[in-house]
């Protein structure tokens, strides 16, 4: 229940846009802090070396080669989620919704091991395009399905409805994996939602996609907004709700296609985060989704580094995601099952 | 054609409108006039909702045109009607958790470009409409947190926020308590003298409405059965025929407009002289 008190418009804007600073500050230290993390102990020093003056050393080609690209994606990764989960939940006024939660995630995975498996196209800039469109396929489906009988689209039914296509997708990516393990050995990490073995292009060759994404939706805030607050509301106040519709779906697909496309399909953040930001923020959002994109990246930032430091196994993010992810689904679920009907 | 000096504004002709294969409304033709405040009544169930959700654009008819100032509202889109007309849903709904001020800022969305910043019009409008509905104190508490009688108030702030010309609105005073409901339609009737305003209220009270509007439409079975100053539209015999009431029309010692005075209400079959249901 938030704070029925008054709190001067000024304040509450001054509050949050501090908020907001603050989160983003906490970006870039705990990104050098992933690059301290791992098996070999590099003191935290070399990584400027490193970007500078590269000496090809065994300490400059792991920083650069492997935990810089490592932590680049898990920030991409992580905001680009959190960012679509938000306007999933904006858009359809539902609390579960979510890109791995309604097969957006999954219909991304499928399609990109499919066009692996059988056109034989690794490229990661072309992949991507297969990740988008499995991505709005999936979508749809669920939207059908979920449509189907009485009420329409309700929560429940959408939720049900993206975790029986998720498992159907994920078995039919499970099979091709195992009937193809020579050539696709190493997307089975990646199939779980991996951030392990990325390499420097292949963020290079993703993070367009991402960034633009994440501008997109930025830009878009205010309509998207305006779209939460319901299809009648918005359109008596003079918005193309169709339209906003269609434009909110493509900021998806582009934003959970590339995410999937990078790391895999991993779960929970576009759920758990856009939640975490309405906590802090209220129900604008505008500033829900201007939150969620620092705060996903920082989750995604630390469960995957976190794991590694903590207890020295190196976990899919995938799997860490979903530990940390199950039990809020359960408390969300527990919490809000009155508007889940 | 319409000229646009015509005292017409908002204009129905010969509508069908239905849901589902069921009509509501029968070849239905009505006139707004520029700077009128028109009060609509009827009957549950007799189509008064379905009529100014399409005035208002957002139910197509199945048959017959709706202009506004002339022009087909077919042809115009969600902006350029909402610019130019807001209208306020019976049982509007956002999330709890918005504030009166988010939800008031919301009005300015026809008059916003994408990417621009919030305007010195933009933040005069919403100071307005919160002054005008008293919502100012309450600006910054949500929704969830408001009265009935207050939260009806942040509705009518987020219309006037709108700054369109005409209002169309579903039932405003239905949640609100009797000097609630005076207070509301005083301000209404302030729009339409001072702001000259044009609006188009579903009311229930025929008393109230026969105070406050300058004409009554009187809808049942989705047909005008009768329409024009309230003088002339509160008759014994019409309020039979509409509402099903029995009553007697006397002289209102306040105000020019007869009062009628219900004593019982009769069953349809006996007051509906030509009802063909």
């Amino acid at each position: 229940m938030p704070n029925p008190d008054a709190v001067p418009p000024r304040h509450r804007k001054n509050r949050r846009a501090l908020g907001l600073v603050l989160l983003v500050a906490l970006v870039p230290p705990m990104a050098l802090w992933a690059l301290t993390v791992g098996n070999s102990q590099i003191a935290p020093g070399v990584w400027l070396d490193a970007l500078m003056r590269p000496d090809g050393s065994r300490e400059h080609i792991l920083l650069l080669d492997v935990r810089l690209p490592r932590m680049l994606a898990a920030l991409l990764v992580g905001a680009q989620l959190a960012v679509a989960g938000a306007i999933m939940q904006a858009v359809t006024a539902n609390p579960l919704a979510s890109p791995g939660l309604l097969g957006i995630n999954a219909g991304a995975a499928f399609a990109v091991v499919l066009a692996l498996a059988f056109t034989g196209i690794d490229a990661s800039s072309s992949l991507v395009w297969f990740a988008f469109g499995g991505a709005g396929v999936a979508g749809l489906c669920v939207y059908a399905l979920g449509s189907i009988g009485r009420g329409g689209a309700t929560p429940l039914k959408l939720a049900l409805a993206g975790a029986v296509l998720t498992a159907f997708l994920t078995s039919f990516t499970t099979s091709l994996l195992l009937l193809n393990q020579g050539t696709l050995d190493n997307l089975r990490l990646w199939a779980a939602g991996s951030l392990t073995g990325r390499s420097l292009s292949t963020v290079a060759e993703l993070a367009p996609y991402g960034l633009a994404g994440l501008a997109c939706a930025l830009a878009a805030a205010r309509p998207i907004m305006t779209l939460s607050l319901g299809a009648d509301l918005a359109s008596t106040v003079g918005q193309n709700v169709v339209r906003w519709r269609l434009l909110a779906g493509l900021l998806v697909m582009m934003l959970a296609g590339s995410a999937v496309a990078l790391a895999g399909p991993v779960g929970f953040v576009g759920l758990v985060v856009p939640h975490a930001a309405r906590l802090l923020v209220g129900a604008d959002y505008r500033w829900i989704m201007a939150y969620s994109a620092p705060l996903g990246a920082l989750l995604v930032l630390v469960a995957d580094t976190g794991i590694r430091a903590l207890a020295g196994i190196n976990l899919p993010v995938g799997i860490t995601m979903a530990l940390i992810g199950s039990p809020v689904f359960i408390a969300l679920a527990r919490r809000r099952s009155g508007m889940m009907r | 054609m319409t000229e646009p000096t015509s005292p017409v504004l908002l204009h129905a002709h010969d509508v069908t409108i239905g849901y589902h294969g069921r009509d509501i409304v029968n070849r239905l033709s009505i006139d707004i006039e520029r700077g009128q405040f028109t009060a609509l009544l009827g009957p549950n169930g007799c189509g008064k909702s379905t009529l100014l959700r399409a005035l208002a654009g957002l139910l197509a008819p199945k048959s017959g045109a709706i202009s506004l100032e002339g022009q087909p509202i077919a042809q115009l889109s969600r902006k350029q009607m909402a610019r130019r007309l807001s209208f306020l849903p019976q049982i509007p709904r956002a999330p709890d958790d918005i504030t009166v001020r988010d939800l008031v800022e919301q009005g300015r969305y026809p008059h916003r470009r994408a990417l621009a910043p919030w305007s010195a019009a933009d933040r005069a409008a919403c100071t307005e409409a919160l002054e005008l509905t008293h919502m100012v104190a309450l600006a910054e508490r949500p929704l969830a947190a408001l009265s009935g009688g207050q939260r009806q108030r942040a509705w009518l702030a987020m219309t006037l926020a709108q700054s369109a010309d005409i209002l169309l609105l579903d039932e405003p005073t239905t949640y609100l308590d009797m000097a609630h409901q005076l207070e509301l339609l005083a301000l209404l009737r302030r729009l339409v003298d001072e702001r000259g305003k044009t609006i188009l209220a579903v009311l229930h009270d025929i008393n109230q409405a026969g105070q406050f509007a300058d004409k009554l439409a009187l809808l049942s079975d989705g047909e005008i059965t009768s329409m024009g100053p309230p003088a002339d539209v509160i008759t014994a015999e019409v309020v039979r025929t509409v509402f099903h009431v029995e009553g007697m029309v006397l002289v209102n010692p306040m105000a020019p407009c007869p009062l009628f005075l219900p004593r019982t209400a009769v069953s349809s079959i006996d007051a509906a002289g030509d009802d063909t249901t």
